[in-house]
């Protein structure tokens, strides 16, 4: 185990020097110049020269790396454009937005990708098998914007049940910030009202993103449970009596959820990247709405550091999936 | 070929998918004969109308007819989804057999490049890339190929990995046969399934990736009649003219569903092990 993860934390290292390497260049080399969006139309060349000279955009490429990466080492992500705020300070004041709504849209899906997907491999071909299939395809193709379009169209503007936009309404006070989840952090406050209206706040953002992974797991937990389904043991079990119920549970599931925990994990990251849409979508404070501002900005640093900081966490969050599956599966550890 | 067209047609499934799909290609190739109006002249005494026998998904802000905007948008969407994915397939390809014919440490530094580049959620990815080159749809186009890039490259190095050492390149080697003559009767082949098999299952993403970059604004940029922008638009009157953006999702949708049921059906059809 050890050595395993001595081997993954090396390659953790090349791999974040390498998305160091990759956000340089976009921000420092490709043709959209950050200097030309802080200039403004029509610049003269000295304003240009002396915006260089301020970024250090005038000095040799290698030396402008090796700055921004001693910066990226002491968690220095530059300077916001727009509010002239460091990144890093704003980054962390939108993250445990994201962070909830992320990980409620990804208990949803999981809650309900595993028992619908493990359903339809069991019922294959069955009614109920085409119904889940289809339901799974409708995930992994709807637009994300429009989902929560025609969500916000029925829930708020026809039925008026749900909120359409933020996570607290206006007039209620955002609770004492502890953990930063609105959930939690209510329920500490002991507001029960505020805890109620946060909940409202979250299901649509909620649904709209976790509707996406939830295809995404069953449609790997229907393939990797038939794929059990066909295997000898499950089949003596069978022929030797066993009930199928007690097969599925005991033997199947468990081997067919170690292939999906890996896909589960690594489609984390259409989460992350989903974030960025719900959040714009359903007007969410979190990073993604904070990009597609600085997007609109023309935000580079902004943009950028946003960039480092969901790269950095979807390198840990499979890394620590890949531990997981190591600990659980006996047969990766020969 | 088509013996299999006949094998997909006979589910419902990918039957419906792929009549859907006919129309779709249909409309992409013949879009400005079908349109009713001109998908970019303005006409503003007709902002805002809402659907009805003269206009059938309504007019947007500038008294353009949506259904006519929708239509000339399937070429844009379905041809820039296309070209990227091939692009990405045919660079892919080359670079990742190649790493894999050649081995040594040309193949780690291939490797280890493609492991950054998964480092980054796609669409994040994609969106940082043509956030830097650019809005414009040419530069979402490159992006979404960059993005799609280390798949092909894996995909093709594993594939040339493994056919290198069967035995019937390795006899072919042992009676002198050139490692050009190898790669092009041998591994070429070899590669195409699994290669055109990621390529049906990646195009409906593609489009979805455009649309994305196009609603966020770094996509096509206006008057082009792109789904994602006249989204983006169209989100203004979502209220009042709710059937402005709806339709246009509607055929986001509908698209990227036919694409990735075909491309479910021809995997299943093509490796009959990863299916059922």
């Amino acid at each position: 185990m050890l050595r395993l993860i001595r081997a993954r934390l090396a390659m953790l290292v090349i791999v974040l020097f390498g998305v160091s390497i990759i956000t340089f260049l976009m921000a420092h080399v490709l043709p959209g110049d950050p200097t030309t969006a802080l200039a403004g139309p029509h610049p003269s060349q000295e304003t240009l020269n002396s915006i260089r000279a301020q970024f250090g955009l005038d000095k040799p490429l290698p030396a402008q790396y090796l700055s921004y990466l001693s910066d990226l080492f002491h968690g220095d992500l530059g300077t916001s454009i727009r509010s002239q705020q460091p990144v890093t300070h704003e980054m962390l004041a939108f993250f445990p937005a994201t962070l909830e709504l992320v990980l409620v849209a990804f208990i949803v899906a999981i809650a309900f990708g595993i028992p619908l997907g493990v359903l339809a491999a069991v019922k294959k071909n069955s009614f109920s098998d085409y119904i889940i299939r289809f339901f799974a395809v409708g995930g992994v193709s709807v637009p994300l914007f429009w989902g929560g379009l025609v969500m916000i169209l029925i829930f708020y503007a026809k039925l008026g049940w749900l909120p359409s936009s933020g996570r607290l309404d206006i007039e209620l006070n955002s609770p004492e910030s502890v953990t930063g989840f609105y959930t939690i952090d209510t329920l500490i406050a002991g507001d029960k009202e505020a805890f109620i209206n946060v909940l409202k706040h979250l299901v649509m953002p909620a649904l709209a993103l976790g509707y996406v992974q939830l295809a995404f797991i069953v449609r790997q937990v229907r393939s990797s449970m038939l794929d059990a389904l066909s295997q000898d043991y499950y089949l003596t079990g069978r022929a030797n009596g066993l009930g199928k119920r007690f097969l599925v549970v005991r033997y199947a599931l468990r081997n067919a959820l170690i292939p999906s925990i890996t896909i589960i994990g690594l489609s984390f990251g259409s989460l992350l990247g989903g974030a960025v849409v719900t959040e714009t979508v359903f007007d969410w404070p979190g990073m993604g709405k904070y990009v597609t501002d600085s997007i609109l900005g023309r935000d580079f640093p902004a943009i950028m550091g946003f960039t480092v900081v969901i790269a950095l966490a979807y390198v840990i969050i499979n890394l620590l999936v890949d531990l997981l599956v190591y600990s659980l599966d006996p047969q990766t550890r020969k | 070929m088509l013996k299999s067209i006949k094998q997909l047609v006979k589910n419902r499934f990918t039957g419906g998918a792929f009549i859907s799909l006919c129309v779709i290609a249909f409309i992409a190739i013949f879009s400005p004969l079908l349109t009713p109006y001109s998908p970019i002249d303005t006409k503003p005494e007709d902002r805002l109308l809402a659907p009805g026998h003269l206009h059938y998904f309504g007019t947007d802000e500038l008294g353009r007819d949506i259904f006519s905007r929708i239509l000339a948008g399937t070429r844009i969407s379905v041809g820039i989804a296309l070209f990227a994915i091939l692009l990405a397939a045919f660079v892919g390809t080359f670079i990742g057999s190649f790493s894999g014919f050649i081995g040594r440490w040309i193949d780690q530094v291939i490797m280890r490049s493609t492991d950054v580049l998964l480092a980054f959620p796609t669409l994040v990815l994609a969106l940082a890339l043509s956030a830097a080159l650019g809005p414009s749809i040419v530069n979402a186009a490159l992006a979404i190929a960059i993005v799609k890039l280390p798949i092909y490259m894996r995909l093709a190095r594993t594939q040339a990995l493994s056919i290198s050492q069967t035995l019937y390149v390795k006899s072919a080697r042992t009676f002198g046969v050139k490692s050009g003559w190898i790669v092009r009767r041998h591994i070429v082949p070899n590669l195409l399934t699994p290669i055109v098999i990621q390529i049906s299952l990646d195009i409906g993403d593609a489009i979805l990736l455009i649309a994305t970059l196009g609603f966020l604004g770094l996509g096509a940029q206006p008057p082009t009649p792109e789904w994602g922008a006249m989204i983006s638009t169209g989100w203004n009157y979502l209220i009042d003219q709710w059937w402005y953006p709806t339709f246009t999702g509607a055929a986001i949708f509908i698209t990227v569903m036919a694409f990735n049921i075909i491309g479910d059906g021809i995997r299943d059809l093509l490796d009959p092990k990863a299916g059922e």
